[in-house]
């Protein structure tokens, strides 16, 4: 009995796992970045840029052409992913990063799953447009929608600032 | 005796396999017909969802499938990952386009007789443009399970069942109850394969409980394929496939009365293994 407790103390319930990550994906993203103003980065005002998202196979977000500017640090919000614009992604940089650390690969951590307005969890294989007109019959969407962008909070600027 | 056993319980676990080792490789060459429709409580067309139409589309899509983890019960984790490959309608002039879903995974959970538990981040595939809901079938087309055939014309019936969930509240169970017979043993190259057919019927039944009046998701048609299956570790070598589904999925409370939404998808093809 005291082996038989021991085995299931010291046995983990998946053994050796490996953390799947929620994307393995190469997208390109149009992300509005909000630097964040700090000492060595005056002015520090949002602006739209465009970047490629990879993750590898243990789960890390890479940012692999994030432009060489130093006040591209701190939040990415917000993220439309991709040429499917119901799409949202929340991805947070994962690190501080100094101005001199700007270059490929930053790492990033995923926060969350798209939220998708038009998203229908069923067998049916749809387009957009199906999917959105279907959505409208049912009274679960209306029209116009667009991807908004999510300002980064204040107080989500790297660490130490 | 007790501290012989404690000592085995504790003793040293086999080394894990190396995650994401070198990954088999597929090509799939299907052809997938889909048409839709929806119609009231009475059974007329809305007109609201005329939109709703067909589409034929030839996918040729390069896959891999690479061990990403061990679970506690024996099964393992497979990362079935759409590496590239074209899509292209089937009317003529037509030109190939990139699918959406290049790019993308979905995670294959089994055990290793071949016997699929779930399906994982399918919903990365689906939506979009992407189409990923037609490729909830690979997961049972790679990973076949067959039942113990002694001999060259036996045959036996085997039902497969596997899951496709967004959440406990969200998704649909899949059924393929078959006839497999042994027509043969092969040489495929420098592999021994089975050989054998299977014929039966492919349910669907699940539904979405997260909105205030159910919706439900029912489906049926016929499957049929024929599968090569390397006899050194049971792998997937070659499957013929020809599957249809009539899919009925109920909405109870839309504004002008339940609607049925009607999507009958036909899916025939190859999954080869690549060298």
């Amino acid at each position: 009995m005291i082996a038989l407790l021991a085995h299931l103390a010291l046995t983990p319930i998946e053994r050796d796992a490996l953390p799947i990550p929620r994307y393995l994906d190469e997208v390109t993203v149009s992300a509005a970045i909000a630097a964040v103003p700090w000492s060595s980065c005056p002015g520090g005002a949002a602006q739209v840029v465009s970047v490629r998202l990879r993750v590898d196979p243990v789960g890390r977000v890479l940012v692999d052409d994030l432009p060489q500017q130093p006040c591209v640090v701190g939040l990415l919000r917000a993220i439309s992913l991709g040429p499917h614009d119901e799409e949202l992604a929340q991805i947070a940089l994962d690190l501080p990063i100094t101005p001199t650390q700007v270059g490929p690969p930053l790492a990033v951590r995923l926060l969350s799953r798209p939220v998708d307005p038009l998203f229908l969890w069923t067998p049916l294989a749809l387009s957009v447009s199906e999917r959105r007109a279907l959505l409208m019959a049912l009274g679960l969407q209306s029209d116009g929608w667009a991807p908004t962008v999510m300002p980064a909070a204040p107080h989500e600027g790297p660490a130490g600032e | 005796m007790t501290l012989i056993l404690f000592l085995f319980a504790c003793g040293v676990k086999a080394p894990p396999r190396e995650p994401l080792g070198p990954p088999q490789r597929y090509r799939a060459d299907l052809v997938i017909d889909v048409t839709t429709e929806a119609v009231d409580a009475s059974g007329a067309p809305v007109a609201a969802l005329a939109p709703l139409g067909a589409f034929s589309q030839r996918y040729q899509l390069d896959l891999s499938l690479a061990f990403v983890r061990d679970y506690r019960d024996g099964s393992e984790g497979l990362l079935l990952r759409f590496e590239g490959g074209s899509a292209r309608a089937e009317a003529e002039g037509a030109a190939p386009i990139t699918p959406g879903l290049v790019g993308r995974s979905l995670e294959l959970r089994r055990f290793p007789d071949g016997e699929v538990l779930n399906i994982g981040l399918l919903q990365h595939a689906a939506g979009g443009d992407r189409h990923g809901e037609l490729f909830d079938l690979l997961a049972p087309v790679l990973s076949p399970r067959p039942p113990d055939l002694p001999e060259v014309g036996a045959t036996e019936l085997r039902t497969a069942r596997w899951p496709a969930f967004l959440d406990r509240q969200r998704g649909w169970w899949s059924t393929l109850e078959a006839r497999w017979t042994l027509l043969a043993t092969e040489r495929i190259g420098p592999d021994r394969a089975w050989k054998l057919s299977y014929e039966g019927r492919w349910k669907v039944d699940g539904g979405d409980r997260s909105q205030g009046a159910p919706i439900e998701v029912t489906g049926e048609g016929p499957a049929r394929g024929t599968v090569w299956l390397g006899q050194a570790d049971h792998t997937l070598i070659r499957h013929e496939l020809d599957w249809t589904r009539a899919i009925a999925i109920t909405y109870p409370s839309a504004p002008q009365g339940p609607v049925v939404v009607r999507q009958r998808q036909q899916t025939r093809g190859t999954v080869e293994r690549l060298p």
